[in-house]
């Protein structure tokens, strides 16, 4: 691999790792907002019980 | 727990955050494509090394950022220690995370440029050995994050570590004037690659920007979750 072909490479890695941090980083607000809405009905329901 | 959280934290996604957060990041993306483009079809061919050279753009600029994360680990693990505040800890792990990230970045993409121009993936050299030492120490940061229980010593670590850590970067910095080795001394450009390196620094500040804010914004969230664990755990522990 030379020339032209490694920075191509480069630049693709660079954009797709980019990307890809930004999709686990939207996976991770999404599984904590589930994980807050469920948590919030939890105690929403211990405290009507109680 | 009180977080003294900007707005734009506050509610990501909402009212708030949608449209500056939104605005940062396109700013970023623009930059980035600029940057790539620039680097490709702008910049002039270096005479000594040829094609290769255009990884410099964004090596470079990468390296910056990583510095600066790891800067913010620093300047965070001082403020934990001394005001104990959460949300000190929180930037600084966040920091510290996107640090890794472009560390790695700047290491794979260094050793495909080493590659093409000096034969070599890897050497132990010292500018090299230096960034892996540093990689090394912010993995274990997060790893002491993972694996500790209690969150106030987790951070008192932690902060210590981040705060050692960061004394590599000056040595990975001076490494090219105290010692002989593959990385060559700064020295002047062409102008177009000047304006297209600049380029690339604001698109790499802007990005860093763009992900901190997204990743501590996160980490705040799940603080709050970690809290409702603990007030569900009592309430049912008393009923």
């Amino acid at each position: 691999m030379s020339g032209l072909t490694v920075v191509y490479v480069v630049f693709a890695i660079v954009v797709g790792s980019v990307f890809s941090y930004l999709f686990l980083m939207s996976k991770r607000h999404r599984e904590v907002a589930e994980e807050h809405a469920e948590l919030t009905a939890g105690l929403g329901e211990t405290g009507e019980r109680r | 727990m009180s977080l003294a959280e900007p707005a734009v934290i506050r509610q990501p996604g909402r009212r708030y955050g949608l449209g500056r957060l939104d605005m940062l990041g396109l700013v970023a993306f623009t930059l980035l494509a600029v940057t790539i483009g620039m680097a490709l079809a702008y910049a002039p061919r270096e005479l000594i090394q040829g094609e290769p050279q255009r990884i410099f753009y964004v090596h470079l600029p990468m390296a910056l950022v990583a510095y600066l994360a790891f800067a913010i680990v620093f300047v965070g693990g001082i403020l934990y220690l001394w005001k104990r505040r959460p949300v000190f800890d929180i930037v600084a792990r966040s920091a510290a995370e996107i640090g890794i990230f472009f560390t790695t970045l700047v290491i794979i993409s260094g050793g495909l440029w080493g590659r093409a121009t000096w034969g070599t993936f890897w050497q132990w050299e010292p500018r090299l050995t230096f960034t892996f030492i540093l990689w090394l120490i912010f993995v274990a940061y997060l790893m002491l994050r993972q694996a500790a229980q209690d969150r106030d010593r987790s951070a008192r670590f932690a902060s210590v570590l981040g705060i050692i850590g960061f004394l590599d970067v000056p040595l990975i910095f001076f490494a090219v004037y105290l010692w002989r080795g593959l990385h060559p001394e700064p020295a002047g450009m062409p102008q177009q690659m000047a304006i297209t390196l600049f380029v690339g620094f604001a698109a790499f500040i802007a990005l860093f920007a763009y992900l901190l804010i997204h990743r501590v914004s996160w980490d705040l969230k799940r603080e709050r979750v970690e809290d409702l664990y603990f007030a569900l755990e009592e309430r049912e522990s008393t009923t």
